[in-house]
């Protein structure tokens, strides 16, 4: 199947500074692929070289088979985009901004109409068609942005950050309305620092690190690739060193990271073991996440 | 617009998308610019009031200032004509030029980096240039909206002081110059905005180039009273330009320069080229 987005050894400096240094993906029909990394990792500036927002500096980088640096319009007319920021039109009311949005498409009349009720409708927006920007709370504004990256029915939707600063109620919410789009058949990407989102929508991850992409597949398959099944977190200060050792002795894999220890082990008895004897209180055992996959790999955590 | 037909007819609920046509085509580079256009036309008739009224005051308080004020005093003005007569052109030229100089300083620098607007234009089909063009275009539809409203209430000015038979019926012609106006001090004012990073700098440009301009092209007198040296500066000033080709068309050549033909093709190739100028270097701006 011809995939919907390739990048080939994509490379993006700003000056001496190397923002992507030469990643290749691609996104498949009907996937929802998250780009995960932290703050810095380049996940926003590959956004920008899709929208051609950035120019690449070298590789290949196709949507649609088009390429962003030498047709912008043909290949941003299939795609609907939500930015990590807020960019409504906070000079226009909440159905002028998709009306004027719609009308970037050269789309209007009643068949945009009927688009933006329904999509309105669906994000749960449909009370507050009249209402300013400013009114909207962080929530809506993100599902409002939502709402018209999908006024052109994109083949392909961007995502940045799409839950990032919202509270917990409301990224159910959008989960679950990705979900809803994603089985319509929709393909998306998506950037993300949180886990658990990646976890929730991503067929397939790519953890981006300084630029590279150092680790890609499913979320789960990741995780077996890279750990074993379950993982004792403790605090560094409780672990008198010989006892510790000799507990250890049996841990598959430790991991030290700041003021944290994590130990790995396929079976639970080991760890919960240890738990009991020696870390009563403050150690956490639980299955091993795309976090420590991402902490073992780079060696800092995602939020830093 | 062609529709593509929903998915799923039948059993289940109504797609969401409507999936399945054929690719949505970019829209004709003048649907692009008659959406940035329409954006700005609605925006601009939510607040009307706010935005139209200090337009039209400014250059009113100017002639009614020193055109009657002083005038009363100058009993002789220029080329024949009472010095409010002689200083509508110019003001006429000012109202443009400052309408499209606030659109595009404040107004831009505001959508640009506190507002994001152009994240989200530019996530469309738009490129840089159909956003900024569009945006200059709108200047000249300001330029056009604000000269004819001013150039009415100086033919009402005509009617009450008697000189009103002087004008000519090219009159009517000078909005279209204020549209050009627009254009040009639109795409002056992007130009400025691409190289700015504090909104506080505008000051230099308003102050130190648009106020001097208003005050040395011929508005208030005529530039061939100026020193040699200056006043061949004068004469390269886009709004001169425009002042002079009012003046033409509002009282005939009899009051203008001898090369006022001139003016119409100066003004077009000025206008062109800034305008070149503004978007690319607002393409370097956003596009890194």
């Amino acid at each position: 199947m011809t995939p919907v987005l390739e990048a080939r050894d994509v490379v993006k400096r700003y000056g001496d500074a190397v923002a992507v240094a030469g990643v290749s993906f691609e996104v498949r029909p009907g996937e929802c692929y998250g780009l995960l990394g932290p703050n810095g990792a380049g996940k926003t500036t590959l956004f920008k070289l899709v929208t051609a927002f950035a120019r690449r500096d070298g590789g290949a980088l196709t949507v649609f088979g088009l390429d962003p640096a030498a047709t912008p319009s043909a290949l941003k007319a299939r795609l609907g985009v939500v930015g990590q920021e807020d960019d409504l039109d906070a000079d226009l009311d909440v159905v002028s901004n998709l009306r004027v949005h719609g009308g970037f498409f050269g789309l209007g009349g009643p068949a945009l109409e009927a688009r933006i009720d329904r999509l309105l409708g669906f994000l749960e927006l449909g009370e507050r068609r009249h209402a300013p920007i400013m009114a909207l709370s962080g929530g809506m504004k993100r599902r409002l942005a939502i709402v018209r990256a999908l006024l052109n029915a994109p083949e392909l939707l961007l995502l940045d950050e799409p839950t990032t600063g919202l509270d917990p109620q409301i990224r159910h919410a959008i989960w679950n309305a990705l979900r809803a789009l994603k089985a319509e058949g929709l393909t998306l990407l998506l950037t993300t620092h949180y886990m658990e989102e990646a976890a929730q929508l991503a067929d397939r991850v790519g953890i981006l690190e300084r630029g590279r992409l150092i680790a890609e597949g499913a979320p789960e398959a990741l995780v077996r690739e890279h750990l074993p099944r379950f993982v004792l977190e403790l605090p560094r200060s409780r672990q008198p060193d010989d006892a510790w050792r000799e507990l250890a002795r049996d841990v598959r894999l430790t991991e030290e990271h700041g003021d944290r220890v994590y130990l790995f082990h396929d079976d639970e008895g080991p760890l919960r073991r240890f738990q009991a004897e020696r870390a009563p209180g403050g150690a956490q055992l639980r299955l091993a996440s795309l976090e420590d996959v991402f902490l073992k790999l780079t060696g800092r955590s995602l939020d830093a | 617009m062609p529709e593509p037909a929903p998915q799923g007819s039948g059993a289940g609920p109504p797609a969401l998308l409507e999936r399945g046509g054929p690719p949505l085509a970019p829209p004709s580079r003048p649907v692009r610019l008659w959406a940035v256009v329409r954006r700005h036309a609605l925006v601009f008739s939510s607040t009307l009031v706010a935005n139209s009224l200090p337009a039209f005051l400014e250059p009113l308080l100017f002639l009614m200032a020193v055109g009657i004020g002083l005038g009363a005093h100058v009993t002789e003005g220029f080329a024949g004509l009472p010095l409010p007569a002689w200083m509508g052109p110019g003001a006429l030229a000012i109202t443009a030029m400052f309408t499209a100089s606030f659109e595009t300083t404040y107004g831009t620098y505001v959508r640009l980096v506190y507002q994001r607007t152009y994240q989200a234009v530019l996530s469309t089909p738009l490129t840089v240039a159909d956003a900024f063009l569009g945006e200059v275009l709108w200047c000249g539809i300001k330029g056009l909206c604000f000269t004819s409203g001013v150039l009415l209430v100086f033919m009402a000015f005509g009617v009450a002081q008697g000189w009103a038979v002087a004008l000519r019926p090219t009159a009517a012609l000078v909005p279209l110059v204020g549209l050009l106006c627009g254009v040009l001090f639109g795409a002056l004012g992007l130009r400025v905005t691409a190289a700015i990073q504090n909104l506080n700098n505008f000051n230099f440009y308003i102050t130190g180039v648009l106020s001097p301009l208003a005050l040395f092209s011929g508005m208030v007198f005529p530039v061939a009273d100026l020193p040699p040296g200056l006043r061949h500066v004068a004469y390269a000033l886009p709004l001169f330009h425009v002042t002079e080709l009012n003046r033409l068309l509002v009282f005939g050549p009899g009051v203008c320069v001898p090369f006022v033909w001139v003016c119409l093709p100066y003004l077009l190739v000025v206008t062109t080229l800034v305008t070149w100028w503004a978007i690319r270097a607002m393409e370097r701006r956003i596009v890194r």
